[in-house]
C-alpha cells in the first residue's frame, strides 16, 4: 500500500538523513527504482511530474502501474507516490487518482496566490490522508516546461507557507533542474539556515539533486534537507549505458534487439545511480 | 592546686564555672539563630528573586492567535468569496513598555531555550553595575544579564558580549555549561534576543569554549575588519567541538558569558545572526 511523506520524512529530520525522490519515466524505470530501493532497505518517494504523467497515458494509468508493480515485486520497504511540480489542476487529478502525495508549486504565482492556492489544496489533501508538498522561490533550469532562474526563497515567506500546514516545504536555495552550468554559484546555506530557523521541525526539500557537489548536498541534509530529488541524473546513467550497448552493436547480434535485452543495460544503471544516492543521502536501512 | 575530683567540692569556683558555661551556651545560641536567620533570608530572598523572573517571563509575553486573512484572488477566472479568518500559529508581542517603565537601563530581553534561560538584558554605567544588583535594583547576588558597557548596545556591532551568574540553583546563566554537549546544541541550536523596537534577531549558536577572566575571548574594540577575524580566529582555536559553521568577520555574532565553578574561569558561548525580523510574526523559541 502506498504511504504518504510524513513518517518516513519525520525520522529522516530525527536521524539526520534524506530520503530520495526517483523520478520515473516509465515502466523500466519504475522497477528499476523499486528494486534497488528495496535491495538497500531505503524508503523511496516515487516523483511523477506533469509531462511523465502525461508520457505514461495518465495518472490513473501510473497508480494502477505503481500499486500492481509494488505488490508482484513483493516491495517491502515504505513507498509513496508524489505528484512532482504539479499545477492546481494536477493536483487535484492526481488526489482523484490515487496518489499518496502531491506537490503543489505555486513558486512562480504571486505570494498572496500563492498561499490561498496552496491552504485550498491542504485542506483537501489532509481530509483525504494525502501528504501536501509546497514550494516557495522558484528553483530554476528546465523542467517539464516550468523554467526559472535559481532565487534564493524569502524565509518570512517560507514560514507563511509553512504555517498553512503543509508538510514538506521547498525552498529555493540557488539550486537547479538539469544540468549545472560551470558558472554556478552554489547553494545559498545562509538562506537554508534562515529558513530551518524560522520552520522548525518541517521537512525540507532540495529539488535539482543531481548535479550538486556531494559535499554541499551532505552539509544541506545536516542543516535540515530532509528530501532530495533525483531525476536528471537517472537518465543520464541510463542514457549512457544504452549508448554504449547500441555503440557496441550489440543491438545487431543474435537477438539484441530484443527490447528486454536493450533496455537492460540501462536499467541496471539507473539501479546503479539510485544505490549511490541512498549511500550518499544516508537512507540506506532506514526503511 | 585542687586535684580534680575536689575542685567542685569548692562551692565557689564551680559555681563561676557553671555561670561562664551557661554564658557561653547562651552566647553560642545566639550567634548561631542569627546566622541561621541570615542563611535563610539569604536563600529566601534568592527564591523570591527567581520567582520574580519567573513572573517576569510570564507577564512580558502577550500571547495572540493572528488570523490569516487574504486578499480574495482570482482562481481560475473566478474571484472567490472573501474567505473566513483561520488562526495562524500563536505569535505574541514583548511589553519592553512594563521592562523599561521598571528599568530604564532595559535593551532587551534574551531566550536560549537549550539553557533555560529567559531574562531581560541591562547595561550599566561599568561592567560593575549590575554585578550583584537585580533587575528591580535590589542587591542580590543573583544579578540580571547586562551587556558589555563597552558595546554599544544596538546588536549591530560585529559582536555583543552579555554576562550572567552562574549561581548553583540552575536560574540566570548556570545551565549554559549544558552547552558542553554538542547534542544539547543539536536539539536547540537558536538564541532568541528581543529588542525594544519590536524585533528580534535569532542566532545559529556555533561555538562554546572555557576562557581565563583576562582573555582575547573579551577583546572589544576591533579597529579593522582584520582585527575581528583574528578575534573569531582565536575564539575558533579554543573551540570545545566543530558544529560545522563558522563565523565569519562580515558576520554579527553574540558572545554569552558565565563564571565556571572556578572563578578565574568563563564558560563562552558563541551565536551568529541567522534571522531578523518582527517579534510579532516570529516563531515561538524552540
Amino acid at each position: 500500500m502506498l504511504v504518504t511523506t510524513n513518517d518516513m520524512l519525520r525520522k529522516a529530520v530525527e536521524g539526520h538523513y534524506a530520503v530520495a525522490q526517483f523520478n520515473i519515466n516509465n515502466l523500466e524505470w519504475t522497477k528499476s527504482i523499486l528494486l534497488a530501493c528495496e535491495e538497500k532497505k531505503a524508503p523511496v518517494i516515487l516523483g511523477v511530474s506533469m509531462g511523465a504523467g502525461k508520457y505514461m497515458t495518465g495518472y490513473k494509468t501510473v497508480v494502477a502501474m505503481v500499486n500492481a508493480m509494488v505488490d508482484s515485486l513483493g516491495i517491502t520497504v515504505p513507498v509513496c507516490l508524489h505528484l512532482d511540480h504539479g499545477d492546481y489542476d494536477a493536483c487535484l487529478a492526481c488526489i482523484e487518482a490515487g496518489f499518496s502525495s502531491v506537490m503543489f508549486d505555486g513558486s512562480h504565482l504571486p505570494i498572496e496566490e500563492n498561499i490561498a492556492k496552496t491552504k485550498e489544496l491542504v485542506a483537501l489533501c489532509h481530509e483525504k490522508g494525502i501528504s501536501i508538498e509546497a514550494e516557495v522561490g522558484a528553483i530554476g533550469g528546465e523542467e517539464d516546461g516550468i523554467i526559472g532562474r535559481g532565487e534564493c526563497a524569502d524565509p518570512a515567506q517560507c514560514k507563511l507557507i509553512a504555517d498553512l500546514g503543509v508538510d514538506l516545504l521547498a525552498a529555493g536555495i540557488g539550486n537547479i533542474h538539469g544540468i549545472y552550468p560551470a558558472n554556478w554559484e552554489g547553494l545559498s546555506f545562509e538562506t537554508l539556515e534562515a529558513v530551518k530557523a524560522l520552520t522548525g521541525d518541517m521537512p525540507l526539500v532540495l529539488h535539482g539533486g543531481s548535479g550538486i557537489p556531494d559535499e554541499m548536498v551532505r552539509k544541506a541534509i545536516t542543516m535540515g534537507v530532509a528530501k532530495v530529488n533525483v531525476n536528471t541524473e537517472c537518465q543520464l546513467s541510463f542514457a549512457a549505458a544504452t549508448r554504449e550497448y547500441i555503440e557496441a552493436g550489440k543491438d545487431r547480434q543474435g537477438k539484441g534487439y530484443d527490447p528486454r535485452k536493450l533496455l537492460a543495460p540501462g536499467a541496471e544503471a539507473i539501479k546503479q545511480t539510485c544505490r549511490e544516492k541512498i549511500d550518499l543521502f544516508g537512507s540506506a536501512g532506514k526503511a | 592546686m585542687p586535684s580534680r575530683g575536689q575542685k567542685h567540692l569548692n562551692p565557689q569556683t564551680g559555681r563561676t564555672r557553671r555561670i561562664l558555661q551557661r554564658v557561653l551556651l547562651f552566647v553560642l545560641l545566639v550567634v548561631f539563630c542569627l546566622s541561621a536567620y541570615f542563611l535563610w533570608s539569604e536563600l529566601h530572598r534568592k527564591d523570591a528573586s527567581e520567582k520574580a523572573y519567573d513572573a517576569l517571563s510570564r507577564s512580558v509575553r502577550t500571547e495572540h492567535s493572528r488570523p490569516v486573512v487574504l486578499p480574495p484572488v482570482m482562481v481560475d477566472g473566478e474571484t472567490p468569496a472573501p474567505e473566513a479568518e483561520t488562526p495562524a500559529p500563536p505569535a505574541f508581542t514583548m511589553d519592553f513598555d512594563a521592562l523599561l517603565a521598571e528599568n530604564e537601563d532595559t535593551v532587551g530581553w534574551l531566550t536560549v531555550p537549550a539553557a533555560d534561560i529567559d531574562y531581560p538584558i541591562v547595561q550599566g554605567e561599568t561592567n560593575d553595575t549590575y554585578l550583584n544588583d537585580s533587575f528591580w535594583h535590589v542587591t542580590d547576588w543573583i544579578g540580571v544579564p547586562f551587556v558589555d558597557s563597552r558595546i554599544k548596545a544596538d546588536f549591530l556591532q560585529p559582536n555583543t558580549i552579555i554576562y550572567g551568574h552562574a549561581i548553583t540553583k540552575g536560574a540566570m546563566f548556570t545551565k549554559l555549561t549544558q552547552l558542553k554537549d554538542p547534542a544539547v546544541v543539536e536539539q536547540h541550536p537558536f538564541i532568541y534576543l528581543y529588542t525594544p523596537d519590536g524585533l528580534v534577531r535569532i542566532y545559529r549558536i556555533y561555538g562554546t569554549h572555557t576562557a581565563e577572566a583576562v582573555s582575547m575571548s573579551f577583546w572589544t574594540d576591533y579597529q579593522s575588519t582584520a582585527d575581528f577575524e583574528d578575534y573569531l580566529a582565536h575564539c575558533k582555536s579554543v573551540q570545545d567541538y566543530d558544529t560545522g559553521i563558522t563565523a565569519s568577520p562580515s558576520d554579527r555574532i553574540l558572545t554569552l558569558v558565565t563564571c565556571e565553578d572556578d572563578r578565574a574561569y568563563r564558560f563562552v558561548v558563541q551565536a551568529r545572526l541567522v534571522y531578523e525580523m518582527e517579534a510579532s510574526e516570529a516563531p515561538l523559541p524552540q
